[in-house]
């Protein structure tokens, strides 16, 4: 099965997805009497002790309020705060920190652009173009605005290899195309997008780019000013940080434009009775107190990832996700959509996948039983499971963690799911 | 999802109805709530309310409910198989044996929202004062915990219906959760069910 070429270093990756779960505590148990094997990171990763202890940390010894106290506690607590900022933009290769804005979710870092920046810049008739793989958080803020605005949603559709079709976008952009907002790395279909020729299309007429980045910030080195976008979004959970945060890249110069959102505390410059002053981006747009623990967390999240590096992170999942893929689909009745692990640019380290005549739910149950846990339904991507004819599928997807042992588990259990069904004759 | 909004604390619902009605009992029944003025039927509609939103309450322990016979029934058939996927190849047979629903009664009207699968049930209140219903879903599983109810239930009063507890379901082994959510299809299938009664129990008052 291995090549002469890939064998030396897929053992060397193996060893870093087994001293990595080592150090993430959740994978050490037995679930329903069987050994975990945890297949649903594309939903949320698991958490290494080194994200639990800065959560910890925080407030075991500085729990105190943001950006307000001079006393102490408060300084070590802005300090590991901002410093958690530094470590993000670091990340994903900002300008500088002031272009990272924290938020509770990517969900809520596209509707902050659709709030702020939407709002305030769609007119009737002005175009907006996504994708029938988006996300429900890339669709749903956009049909908001749309119906506010009277702006128009047009939506790029597949390639025959189950890739956003980029001749197709080309078509849909017009001198009226004011914003393309799509995902980076589809959490369904795991295609890659071609950013270049997205730019290139945007550029053309001065329309704004958004990524919807959650499935590609902890799988893969990127650097947001080589993407050439306008706004990046991801969230914490998916790169083994806290729940409860992720965060919006945006350009100085385009955040700056942008007015404020949410009103309240910390985004203000001067409060008087009628009116205010707003301070500058990041601060603008981070109304209230943060938070704080979360956001520290993914600070720690951030120094994890690259103490691994980012390269070899990469590379880890490109191997065990083609593994997957190949794997999954030498299993009789499988079908896996999105495009082939040779594909151009590749395909993300996770399967979504229907097994002929069989329900994806009903799948995924007598998974868990087994100790799997997969994901099944339309994972919030029901225009693309409408799109592909289908009303569910299941979703193994893996992580830095992943290895072969919990690949081979995942198969055998799915083989014997499959005997179980046939053996009843449902 | 509706079945959060339904969660209350506090009360327990009245004794369920445990056994067969005799027949005169079911006309004395049917006739009473014939007779009840609208005031009266008004009454009746928010006492039963009241005891369906009771039903949500999931964490009554299963051990403390008495079930329709019907349902008992098939409850006493999990409980003699010993393992779990056993269990579920019991659930499938259930699943083989739900009569076929007609493709007319596939409809929004007839659809459990709140579930991965598609799962449609539908009741009929006969003339003998008692429910039937049919069912189907796209999922086995799905499909079998639809048989459970749907062979358990049809046959039973109204009120035997609103009186039965998801927790039940804890009964059979299945590692069914009752978190009320999104996409717990056997919790909404049950409350689906209770309020299709409860509609037709006041339709017929009225």
């Amino acid at each position: 099965m291995q090549t002469a070429v890939a064998a030396p270093g897929a053992a060397s990756l193996a060893a870093i997805a087994e001293r990595v779960r080592a150090e993430v505590p959740v994978l050490d148990q037995r679930v329903h009497g069987r050994p975990l094997v945890y297949l649903d990171n594309a939903a949320t990763s698991q958490k290494p002790l080194a994200v639990l202890e800065a959560m910890d940390r925080y407030y075991r010894e500085y729990n105190s309020n943001v950006h307000r106290g001079v006393h102490f506690l408060s300084a070590r607590a802005t300090d590991e705060y901002e410093a958690a900022r530094q470590k993000v933009a670091r990340f994903v290769g900002a300008a500088s920190d002031r272009e990272i804005v924290f938020t509770r979710n990517a969900s809520e870092a596209i509707n902050l652009v659709a709030y702020s920046w939407g709002l305030n810049n769609l007119k009737p008739g002005d175009e907006i173009i996504l994708s029938v793989a988006e996300h429900h958080s890339n669709l749903v803020p956009w049909q908001l605005i749309a119906q506010r605005t009277g702006a128009v949603l047009k939506h790029v559709g597949l390639t025959p290899q189950q890739e956003l079709d980029m001749d197709h976008l080309r078509e849909l952009v017009t001198p009226r195309t004011k914003l393309i907002s799509l995902v980076h790395v589809s959490n369904t279909l795991g295609c890659v997008l071609d950013v270049p020729a997205v730019v290139e299309a945007a550029r053309s007429v001065g329309a704004r780019v958004l990524l919807d980045a959650c499935q590609s910030v902890p799988h893969m080195p990127l650097d947001v000013q080589a993407l050439g976008v306008d706004w990046v979004v991801a969230s914490s959970h998916k790169m083994m940080g806290p729940t409860g945060i992720g965060f919006l890249w945006g350009r100085y110069d385009v955040l700056e434009s942008m007015p404020p959102w949410m009103g309240g505390g910390e985004m203000i410059q001067d409060v008087f009775l009628d009116h205010s002053t707003y301070a500058a981006p990041p601060m603008r747009f981070e109304a209230g107190t943060p938070a704080i623990a979360e956001a520290i967390g993914l600070g720690a999240a951030c120094d994890y990832l690259s103490a691994i590096g980012m390269d070899k992170v990469h590379a880890l999942e490109e191997d065990i996700g083609t593994y997957l893929y190949e794997q999954l689909s030498a299993v009789e009745g499988v079908t896996i959509y999105g495009p082939r692990p040779s594909a151009p640019r590749g395909r993300a380290a996770l399967s979504a996948f229907n097994v002929a005549g069989l329900h994806a739910t009903d799948v995924s149950t007598l998974l868990d039983n087994a100790g799997v846990a997969v994901r099944s339904g339309h994972h919030c991507t029901q225009p693309l499971h409408r799109h592909l004819g289908i009303n569910a599928s299941a979703r193994a997807s893996c992580y830095v963690y992943t290895t072969r042992a919990d690949v081979d588990a995942f198969v055998a259990a799915l083989r014997e799911t499959i005997e179980f069904f046939a053996e009843v004759g449902a | 999802m509706f079945a959060a909004g339904l969660r209350v604390s506090g009360s327990r619902p009245g004794p369920a109805c445990p056994h067969r009605r005799s027949s005169s009992s079911h006309a004395a029944h049917r006739s009473a709530t014939i007779q009840l003025g609208r005031p009266a039927a008004a009454a009746a509609q928010r006492r039963q309310r009241r005891q369906l939103s009771v039903r949500a309450d999931a964490h009554q322990p299963p051990s403390t409910q008495q079930l329709p016979a019907s349902l008992q029934k098939i409850v006493g058939a999990f409980q003699i198989v010993p393992d779990p996927m056993a269990r579920y190849k019991q659930l499938l047979f259930y699943a083989a044996k739900l009569p076929a629903m007609k493709a007319d009664d596939h409809v929004p009207d007839n659809k459990v929202e709140g579930c991965v699968s598609q799962v449609w049930v539908k009741p009929e209140l006969r003339e003998d004062g008692l429910v039937y219903w049919t069912a189907d879903s796209d999922s086995q599983l799905t499909k079998g915990l639809a048989a459970l109810l749907v062979l358990g239930l049809s046959g039973c009063t109204p009120q035997e219906i609103l009186s039965v507890q998801p927790s039940f379901i804890e009964l059979l082994g299945l590692k069914q959760s009752l978190t009320p959510s999104r996409n717990n299809g056997f919790l909404n299938m049950l409350l689906k069910m209770q309020r299709a009664t409860l509609a037709l129990a006041a339709a017929q008052a009225q």
